[in-house]
């Protein structure tokens, strides 16, 4: 589907603008610049309204996203169930620090809880959810996505 | 003590992605009954009365965090709506994004046509034509679970159909939310729906008054909505029975951490975390010894005789305000350094960002925590830390600020100030 597709799928009210993002960052994995500017004259908005939008989500994306995308939760239940452990384990195998700037290849963030405590400690692997991740683990898990 | 099953009686029973399976159960019976009784505007009218005097008898309050008397905040948007003759707008809040949070989660995925079916009715009873149901954007079951339902019902004719003199179909929309704790303070969620970045608003105006496009709008937590169905089944003197003193009726406890078995369970409020953590939980996980409990997020930290106070939405002594329910068991072997880290960063990453205090406090929290857990504290970290909570909670536009400064109350209430100067750099 072209972006031009899926804005005319939407009436241009302002109700409709946080779904059409969702449905563009679902479908080509971001929002690119173009898009944004694109988006910004459906609606008749400002593209740096659109931005702000996009900056403060956590789902929706301005950049390509790294080949391997790895989130690890360290919200408070993981954080008891060991997730630091793991999150070294993580730093250790790709040999990058979390949090720090993402390259093309990786990107590590750790984010605090995703509502799966029950399942703890989570790490989520390009969309992929794990669950119950042991640090001795870590290794058998990343290596599918390499 | 066993559980007292009323919003999750089917949870578990029944397939959430069936309809039929909800209504072998008696699911929906309550809307039918009610759309029997409002073929005529009187009968509309007469209906309306007898649930918003229902609904205010019962004691419900919100169960979104705050407790705010649920028949009242209808009240008083459906007379501005009258008064305005402005539309009103009900939106289901199912952001749910507090870390150890997943009661509504649980709803979702286990029963979402009991939310649905509430819904409905409440749209009849204020007259709203546009429901907006706000899920967490991470969710992806929940989202397509609570898609499926709506459509299910649609299928079922239990919405849109012309059964009333009410003719307009009732609208519900599900909305994948932007992804933030933020966006589950209301007039944050209210600003995202409206297509902007979804900040919050100083409060007055309340949305009852003035919410969604300036309009008059409803603003309820999930379970809220859920506690409609089983409401009009009991009645409101039963319901009443349910609970202690003025908070009635049950609540979701979310319970995580260190406990043999964590998850969601119903309790009447009141009840004591005692009774939940030694009871349904099983107690501590093997090996492991309690630490402390913690409460909503942001409550104190509680031992001893402290587990025996009442979960409730009352204030007073030897009440634990229960806020969305969330239990977090803490055991002695989890470095509260941590625990305070994983705070600090959910706070500082989560502001919204448009007011200095809280931007700026949360980052200079987290750098304190780090600094807290690296054991690279520096000589004035106690006295800044200080300040901020102070400012945090003073000058905050919003409760969130509020909220940021509590965990670095409550360590230091319950440790005392040694907590930091054992955790300076040795020279
Ligand atoms: C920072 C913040 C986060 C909140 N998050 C939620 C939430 O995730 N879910 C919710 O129902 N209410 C949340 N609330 C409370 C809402 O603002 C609102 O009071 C509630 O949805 C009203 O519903 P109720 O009356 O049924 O409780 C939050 C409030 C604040 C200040
Ligand atoms: S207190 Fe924090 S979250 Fe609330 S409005 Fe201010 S910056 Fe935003
Ligand atoms: S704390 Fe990790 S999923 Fe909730």
């Amino acid at each position: 589907m072209t972006i031009q597709k899926i804005l005319l799928s939407f009436e241009p009210e302002k109700e409709n603008i946080l779904p059409l993002l969702q449905k563009v960052n679902v479908h080509f994995g971001y929002i690119s610049k173009d898009d944004v500017y694109r988006i910004a004259e459906y609606f008749d908005m400002a593209p740096a309204k659109i931005y702000g939008i996009i900056t403060a989500s956590e789902i929706l994306k301005s950049e390509k996203p790294s080949q391997l995308e790895v989130a690890v939760c360290t919200g408070p239940h993981c954080v008891i169930k060991g997730s630091g452990e793991v999150l070294k384990e993580i730093e250790k195998y790709l040999s990058v620090k979390a949090d720090r700037q993402a390259d093309e290849r990786i990107n590590l963030k750790t984010i605090s809880c995703t509502g799966h405590c029950l399942a703890g400690p989570i790490v989520i692997i390009n969309n992929n959810v794990h669950e119950n991740v042991k640090p001795a683990e870590v290794d058998d898990i990343l290596k599918d996505y390499l | 003590m066993q559980e007292t099953k009323i919003i999750t009686k089917l949870c578990g029973k029944i397939d959430p992605f069936s309809i039929e399976s909800y209504i072998s159960r008696g699911g929906y019976q309550q809307l039918l009954a009610y759309l029997k009784n409002i073929k005529t505007k009187k009968g509309r009218l007469q209906a309306h009365k007898k649930i918003m005097k229902l609904v205010e008898e019962s004691g419900l309050c919100g169960r979104g965090g705050a407790g705010f008397p649920t028949g009242e905040k209808w009240r008083i948007a459906y007379q501005k709506a009258q008064k305005s003759r402005q539309p009103l707008y009900l939106i289901v809040n199912g952001d749910e994004s507090q870390p150890g949070a997943f009661k509504d989660s649980f709803l979702m995925k286990k029963n979402p046509h009991l939310i649905i079916e509430g819904i409905i009715i409440l749209a009849y009873v204020l007259e709203c034509k546009k429901v907006f149901v706000y899920i967490n954007g991470t969710f992806k079951e929940e989202l397509e679970i609570m898609r499926q339902a709506v459509t299910a019902a649609f299928e079922h004719k239990f919405l849109g159909g012309k059964t009333t003199d009410f003719k307009e179909r009732i609208k519900i929309k599900i909305i994948q939310g932007a992804g933030g704790y933020i966006y589950g303070e209301e007039t944050a969620l209210i600003d995202s729906l409206e297509g902007n970045r979804g900040e919050p608003k100083i409060k007055p105006p309340f949305p009852p008054q003035s919410g969604y496009n300036n309009s008059p709008t409803v603003v309820n937590n999930i379970e809220t909505i859920a506690n409609l169905v089983p409401l009009l089944e009991m009645g409101a003197k039963k319901y009443r029975q349910l609970g202690k003193g003025n908070a009635t009726g049950t609540k979701l406890f979310s319970v995580s951490g260190a406990v043999k078995n964590p998850g969601v369970f119903e309790f009447p409020l009141g009840t004591s975390l005692r009774a939940i953590i030694y009871g349904i939980c099983g107690g501590m996980e093997k090996g492991k010894k309690l630490a402390f409990v913690q409460v909503g997020g942001t409550g104190d930290f509680l031992v001893g005789k402290q587990l025996d106070y009442c979960l409730t939405y009352e204030k007073g002594k030897q009440k634990i305000p229960v806020g969305l329910g969330n239990i977090l068991v803490v055991d002695k072997n989890v470095a509260v350094e941590d625990l305070m880290f994983s705070w600090s960063q959910f706070y500082a990453r989560e502001s919204c960002g448009q007011c200095t205090p809280c931007r700026e406090g949360t980052y200079q929290l987290l750098k304190i925590a780090e600094r807290l857990k690296e054991k690279k504290l520096m000589e004035k970290d106690y006295e800044n830390m200080q300040d901020i909570v102070e400012v945090l909670e003073k000058t905050s536009l919003c409760p969130f600020g509020n909220f940021a400064a509590q965990p670095w109350k409550k360590v230091i209430k319950f440790y005392g100030a040694d907590f930091f100067d054992a955790r300076k750099r040795k020279k």
